[in-house]
C-alpha cells in the first residue's frame, strides 16, 4: 500500500485585488500518495499553478495546512523551505527556467552541487539522467542552442537527477509541439514506472491528461472533481 | 566554497556579459581616478607655482606694508636694514620696491604697481635679467607680464608712458620701453605690474636701497629686525590654502556629482543586471538554494566584476594616466588666467596610491552594495513570485 506523501487541509490562497480579497484557492483538501502520476486540471485562472507552488513550498497559503509526510510545511521559514525543496522536490516549469549561461551538463549538475555531492557521484547521476531523456550528445550545449523539446528534457533531467520524492510539473508541454509533448510525457511516465517517483502536473493540455492515472479538476480555486483513470495516451 | 565556485562559474559562463559589465565599471573607475588626479594636479600646480614664482621661502615686510591697502604704499618702504642686507649680499634674500603708479597703454589709463627688483635675483624662478639691459633709444627699460601685455594690446618693444608720485609728493612721468615680457603663471606677478630694476625704482622714488619687502629663500634663518616683519611661507600661502579649501569644498560637490554619475553607471550595470536575473534567482531558490547563499553568490559575482574592472582600469588606464602625469595636459590653449588660478597652459595630473586605492575601494564597495541590495530584495520574495519575475 502506497503511503501518503502530501496532504492539504482547508487550504486558502487569497490575493488582494483592487482592495478586495480574491480567492485563488478556497478550502482545498487533497491527499497525494507516493508513486502517483496525477495532475491538476482546469482552465487558466482555476488555481492549478498556485496549488502546485504551495505543494512545492514555492509559495505559502493564506490559510490551511500542508503536510509533507506528516510535517506541516505551510508556515515554515524560507531556509527550511529551501532545504525541503532541495531534498524532496523536483520542478519542471512551463518556460523551462534553465540557466542560459550554463551547459546542459551544468544545468543538470546544479541541484547536485547544492546537495554537496562528490564530482564522481555527480557525473554518474548526471549521465544517467541525461540518458533517460536522450540528451547525452548535448551535454556541452547551452540551452540557447537547443529546441524547446530538448530544453524541457534538460529540465526533466535536472528535476530527476537527485531522485526527488515528488516532481512538480507546471504546464510542461505548453511550449512544445505534439511530437515533443508525447516524447516528454513518455519519458516521465517511464521514470514514474521504473523509479516510483511521484509526479504532479498542472495542465489543461488533453495530451497530458491522457497520460494521467489521477485527474484532479479545479474550478474557481476549488476541487470540482477528483477521479482516477486508466491512462490512454 | 560551493557558492564561490558557482559564482565563478556564473561569471565565466556569462562571457561577453561579464566583460561588458566589467568594462563599464572600469570606465567609471577610470573616470573617477582621472578626475581626482586632474583636481589634485591643479591644486599641486597652484601651490608650486606660487612658491616658485611669487613667494619663495617667505617675505620680510616693511612694517607699514599691507598688500590689501594700496594707500599705504607710498610710505610702506624703508632702507633695507643691515642684517637683512647681509642676506641680500649673500644671495639668500632679494629686495622688492613697490610704488603705486599709472600707465597709458594705447591712450587708456591703468593703475598699476611699479615693482623694482634685482634683475639677477635668484629668489624666484623667474627671468628678470632683461631689466639689466638698457633699451636702444630710452634709458628706462621695463617688463610686464605676457598675459597682461596681451590684454592691454602691448608687445615687446612698445613704448609705455609711466606716471607716478615721488617721495616729495610731486607727479613725474616718463616713457619706457617694454624690453621683455615676463613669463609667469602666477597671476599676481603677471597682472597689473610693471617691473624695473631695483635701482631704477629707488631713483624714481628719490630713495637709495629702499624696499617694500624682501624675499628670502627657503630655509634661510631670518634675523629679528625692528620695523620689519617676517611673513613665512605658510602665512603667505594662507589665501591659497583658503582657496584650496574652498575649491576642495567645491571639489567635494564636483566629486559628489562624479560619484553620482559613477553610481548611475554601476547601478545601470549591476542593479539592472541583478533585477533582469530575477527569474534566474527564482530558479536557484526553487532548486533549493537558501536565500543567504543566493545573496552571497551574487555579492561574490559583483565583487568579481569589481576586481575585473579594477584589473581592466589598471591595465588599460594605467599607461594612459602615467603618460598624462609625465607629459601633462592642456585646456585647448586656455591657461590658469582663464580660470583665475595659478597654473600654466599645461598642468600635470597627480595620481597617488592613496587616491587610486580610495577610488578602487569605493567603486568595489558600491558594486558589492548594488549586488547585495537587489538580490536580498528579490530573495525576500517567494520563489514563486521571483520565478514569475514579479516585484512582490
Amino acid at each position: 500500500m502506497m503511503s501518503e506523501l502530501i496532504r492539504l487541509e482547508n487550504l486558502d490562497k487569497i490575493y488582494p485585488v483592487g482592495g478586495e480579497d480574491f480567492y485563488a484557492l478556497k478550502n482545498v483538501g487533497l491527499s497525494l500518495k507516493e508513486g502517483e502520476f496525477s495532475g491538476l486540471v482546469g482552465p487558466s485562472g482555476s488555481g492549478k499553478t498556485t496549488l502546485l507552488n504551495i505543494i512545492g513550498a514555492l509559495d505559502q497559503p493564506s490559510h490551511g495546512r500542508v503536510f509533507t509526510r506528516g510535517a506541516d510545511i505551510a508556515r515554515i521559514k524560507a531556509t527550511e523551505a529551501a532545504k525541503l525543496r532541495l531534498h524532496n522536490f523536483g520542478f519542471i516549469f512551463q518556460t523551462f527556467n534553465l540557466l542560459n549561461v550554463y551547459t546542459v551538463y551544468e544545468n543538470v549538475e546544479l541541484p547536485l552541487t547544492l546537495l554537496g555531492w562528490s564530482e564522481a557521484r555527480k557525473k554518474k547521476a548526471i549521465l544517467e539522467a541525461l540518458e533517460w531523456v536522450g540528451l547525452t550528445d548535448k551535454i556541452k550545449s547551452r540551452p540557447g542552442k537547443l529546441s524547446g523539446g530538448q530544453c524541457q528534457r534538460v529540465a526533466i533531467a535536472r528535476a530527476m537527477v537527485k531522485g526527488p520524492k515528488l516532481v512538480l510539473a507546471d504546464e510542461p508541454t505548453a511550449n512544445l509541439d505534439s511530437e515533443n509533448s508525447h516524447k516528454i510525457l513518455k519519458t516521465m511516465e517511464d521514470i514514474n514506472r521504473e523509479t516510483g517517483t511521484t509526479f504532479l502536473f498542472s495542465t489543461h493540455d488533453q495530451k497530458v491528461i491522457d497520460y494521467l492515472a489521477r485527474v484532479i479538476t479545479l474550478k474557481d480555486g476549488q476541487i470540482a472533481e477528483d477521479r482516477e483513470q486508466i491512462p490512454d495516451p | 566554497m560551493m557558492v564561490f565556485k558557482l559564482a565563478l562559474k556564473n561569471l565565466l559562463s556569462a562571457g561577453v556579459r561579464t566583460w561588458l559589465t566589467a568594462f563599464v565599471l572600469a570606465l567609471t573607475l577610470g573616470f573617477m581616478i582621472f578626475m581626482q588626479g586632474l583636481m589634485a594636479g591643479m591644486l599641486d600646480e597652484m601651490s608650486t607655482i606660487r612658491m616658485n614664482e611669487e613667494i619663495a621661502g617667505g617675505q620680510i615686510w616693511h612694517a607699514k606694508y599691507d598688500p590689501f591697502d594700496p594707500t599705504v604704499l607710498d610710505d610702506a618702504n624703508g632702507t633695507v636694514p643691515g642684517s637683512i642686507q647681509t642676506l641680500v649680499e649673500k644671495g639668500d634674500a632679494c629686495p622688492m620696491m613697490i610704488l603705486p603708479g599709472a600707465i597709458y597703454p594705447k591712450g587708456r589709463f591703468k593703475n598699476v604697481l611699479f615693482k623694482g627688483l634685482d634683475p639677477n635675483q635668484t629668489c624666484l624662478q623667474l627671468d628678470f635679467t632683461p631689466l639689466a639691459k638698457t633699451a636702444d633709444k630710452n634709458e628706462l627699460s621695463v617688463m610686464i607680464g605676457r598675459r597682461y601685455a596681451s590684454q592691454l594690446g602691448l608687445e615687446k618693444g612698445d613704448l609705455l608712458t609711466l606716471r607716478w608720485r615721488t617721495k616729495a609728493g610731486a607727479f613725474d612721468a616718463v616713457d619706457a620701453t617694454i624690453i621683455a615680457l615676463l613669463e609667469t603663471n602666477a597671476p599676481i606677478m603677471d597682472q597689473g605690474n610693471v617691473y624695473f630694476s631695483h635701482a631704477v625704482a629707488n631713483k624714481m622714488n628719490g630713495t637709495i636701497n629702499h624696499a617694500t619687502y624682501v624675499w628670502v629663500k627657503d630655509g634661510v634663518q631670518v634675523p629679528e629686525t625692528k620695523g620689519w616683519i617676517f611673513r613665512d611661507f605658510m602665512y603667505l600661502m594662507k589665501d591659497t590654502y583658503d582657496m584650496i579649501e574652498t575649491k576642495q569644498a567645491g571639489q567635494s560637490v564636483f566629486y559628489g556629482m562624479l560619484l553620482v554619475l559613477g553610481l548611475v553607471a554601476i547601478f545601470d550595470t549591476q542593479l539592472l543586471a541583478v533585477f533582469r536575473r530575477k527569474k534566474e534567482i527564482g530558479t536557484f531558490m526553487a532548486m533549493g538554494m537558501s536565500n543567504a547563499k543566493v545573496v552571497y553568490m551574487f555579492v561574490i559575482e559583483g565583487a568579481m566584476h569589481g576586481i575585473l574592472a579594477t584589473f581592466l582600469t589598471l591595465v588599460l588606464g594605467g599607461p594612459l594616466f602615467w603618460w598624462l602625469a609625465i607629459a601633462g595636459m592642456s585646456f585647448g590653449g586656455m591657461s590658469g588666467d582663464d580660470f583665475g588660478m595659478a597654473f600654466g597652459d599645461h598642468f600635470y595630473p597627480v595620481f597617488t596610491f592613496a587616491r587610486v586605492f580610495g577610488a578602487v575601494f569605493f567603486v568595489n564597495l558600491m558594486v558589492i552594495f548594488v549586488s547585495f541590495w537587489p538580490t536580498r530584495a528579490i530573495t525576500r520574495m517567494t520563489p514563486a513570485n521571483a520565478l514569475r519575475g514579479r516585484n512582490s
